[in-house]
């Protein structure tokens, strides 16, 4: 039943009091902020802490959230802007930021979770990863986030504006900047169209 | 009605992404079957996801849910008391929660950490508490059910089982509330017993008389149990009443859910009789039976008069009487929150300080007496959601513990140092 619910149904329980309510947000929600987070700022330890920033925020601000907010709208907005905050107060820890991983892509990919390739997947999927997260990581932030946003996260167009600050129509076009880089990024890489094979229905992975 | 090309093509990542309605998705369509052009663009397109989606969701650190799951459950226990939170800010609650909790368990530890004080006054509820508390330290750590129907009150033909139950359960709430009162504003706590309940301060009446109804009233129960004392201030009921009832419900259920406390508990503590005898007296009688010899005036312990300034310190603090600077809570692992108490002297009298752990957080708590020396850190571990609280009274050196432990090592004895050390949220909270 928990599971039909909509978050913004367990958003109003958990603000009555409902600790359970916030329980199943975060089994829900957890590990795709986390997926965004990690390769918005491209290191997971840091990606950890502001996931854990990110829920304690919710928390905190639970009282304030209003009905009529989109709850992922919110919560995106929340983790997006203590990634954004955090990197202007590390400027000067730039040096393992997104600029590290070379074009390989192995920094990142070694930053990424450890476990290996699933018992279904091969051993072309396990080099696939890698260049995939490089290719995200070659995109500039402003496409990245929204590219998350849209295809791993899938908020609406609309709703990547309200997270972002940008019109609907500057989020659109960033997401076709962002395909297009992809494109040309995955072909330098060598990954062609032919290795999309590779990909599985979505809702298999989630 | 046909779209231009240049408007197809804008609209080919909306149709991708299953953002149009049915009828321009159509038209997107029957331009895309004409225009190769625009065809390309979306085989590209949709080549381009499919390859990116086989990147999956990346699992987090596990460790991490359960201090957010604590964390929710301290938010939403402080949250079912609504109307009094919007008195205190946020962080005030959540150590109230804590206090709570604090209260009940620190009564009971404090009973059988200090036995001479039960030999002084021999009280039913400590013998009942005192075996079954000593195997579970951490009576109030029961998760707290969101809203806890009221235990029916035990008739006198209930089975003797459910009778020592609930004869523990008014033992519990009993060993609560007069560890309430001692911890909390004695004077103050006593004197408004005396002004609303006139009853509990004299002598018990006979055993089939009626119990007095303050005391048998669980939103009484709830008034002296908010340590925040704004409640207890407040004389004519108000609709906060089904609110402080929805807590004396509350306690009662995380007394009720810790099982091997009440039912051991009177097992070992309690005769068959003695049991009926309690099921058939009224919960406040029973109260007030095991009250009597506290209420007799005798000669104040050390730890009592370390409690008392103690209390004496949160109550000025509540009353606006201390200047408070802190800082936090800020949103990390480690030291996220610190609180200075200063009097008018600019004497620190209390430093508080939390921390947040992988799987909970640390709050402790320094009393510090006139001369500037620490007397009392009240330690509240949150662990996976458990509460353990420890409470050590120093003597008047501040250095020893009064109960001849080994003091933890980390209490602050110079607070002004710690003042003066960088603030643990950074620049900001």
């Amino acid at each position: 039943v928990a599971a039909e619910e909509t978050d913004e149904r367990l958003m109003l329980r958990f603000q009555a009091g409902d600790a359970g309510a916030f329980e199943s947000l975060m089994r829900r929600h957890r590990r795709p902020v986390f997926s965004f987070l990690v390769r918005l700022v491209g290191d997971r330890p840091r990606a950890e802490d502001l996931l854990q920033d990110a829920w304690l925020k919710v928390v905190d601000a639970a009282p304030r959230w209003e009905r009529r907010a989109r709850f992922t709208t919110w919560l995106y907005t929340i983790a997006r802007n203590l990634a954004l905050d955090e990197q202007r107060k590390a400027v000067h820890r730039k040096s393992e930021s997104l600029e590290a991983i070379g074009a390989d892509g192995r920094s990142l990919a070694e930053g990424l979770p450890g476990e290996g390739p699933g018992p279904d997947r091969g051993a072309e999927d396990a080099l696939m990863r890698p260049r995939l997260e490089a290719a995200l990581a070659a995109l500039p932030e402003e496409q990245r986030e929204v590219f998350l946003l849209r295809e791993y996260a899938g908020l609406p167009f609309q709703e990547i504006g309200r997270v972002t600050g940008v019109s609907e129509n500057t989020v659109k076009s960033r997401m076709r900047y962002a395909l297009e880089a992809l494109r040309r990024q995955l072909e330098a890489l060598g990954v062609g169209p032919d290795d999309a094979v590779a990909a599985e229905p979505r809702s298999a992975t989630r | 009605m046909t779209l231009t090309h240049d408007a197809c093509r804008a609209l080919l990542i909306d149709l991708a992404y299953g953002e149009l309605d049915r009828r321009a998705a159509l038209r997107v369509e029957d331009h895309l079957a004409g225009c190769p052009e625009c065809r390309t663009e979306w085989e590209r397109l949709g080549a381009t996801r499919r390859t990116m989606q086989a990147l999956e969701p990346v699992e987090p650190d596990a460790g991490g849910e359960r201090i957010l799951l604590a964390a929710a459950r301290q938010a939403a226990d402080a949250r079912a008391a609504t109307r009094q939170a919007r008195l205190f800010p946020g962080w005030v609650w959540k150590l109230s929660a804590t206090t709570a909790a604090v209260l009940i368990v620190g009564g009971v530890s404090y009973r059988i950490l200090w036995p001479q004080q039960a030999l002084q006054a021999p009280d039913r509820a400590s013998e009942v508490y005192a075996p079954a508390a000593a195997s579970s330290p951490t009576v109030a750590n029961a998760p707290l059910p969101a809203a806890a129907p009221p235990m029916p009150a035990p008739s006198a033909g209930a089975a003797p089982r459910l009778a020592a139950k609930a004869a523990a359960k008014r033992g519990a709430q009993d060993a609560a509330r007069s560890v309430a009162e001692e911890r909390l504003a004695p004077h103050k706590a006593k004197k408004e017993m005396a002004a609303t309940a006139p009853a509990s301060m004299a002598p018990p009446p006979p055993p089939s008389s009626p119990a007095p109804v303050a005391d048998a009233d669980p939103d009484r129960f709830a008034l002296r149990m908010t340590p925040e004392g704004g409640a207890v201030k407040r004389k004519q009921p108000t609709p906060d009443v089904a609110e402080d009832a929805r807590k004396a419900d509350q306690a009662e259920e995380e007394a009720k859910d810790a099982p091997l406390v009440g039912v051991a508990g009177a097992a070992s503590g309690l005769t068959v009789s003695e049991q009926a005898a309690r099921s058939r007296q009224a919960p406040g009688q029973t109260a007030l039976a095991e009250r009597r010899p506290n209420a007799v005036p005798k000669p104040a312990s050390p730890q009592e008069e370390i409690d008392a300034l103690a209390q004496a310190i949160d109550q000025r603090g509540r009353a606006g009487q201390l200047a408070r600077v802190g800082t936090g809570p800020c949103h990390k692992l480690g030291e996220v929150e610190r609180r200075f108490y200063r009097d008018d002297g600019g004497r620190i009298v209390s430093y508080q300080r939390r921390e947040l752990t992988g799987d909970g957080s640390v709050t402790v708590e320094h009393y510090y007496d006139q001369d500037g020396r620490l007397r009392l850190a009240r330690i509240t571990r949150i662990r996976s959601g458990q509460r353990t609280v420890e409470r050590i009274y120093l003597d008047a050196t501040g250095e020893r513990s009064l109960s001849g432990d080994r003091v933890p090592t980390g209490l602050v004895r110079d607070p002004e140092a710690a003042s003066r050390s960088a603030t643990p949220c950074g620049d900001g909270p």
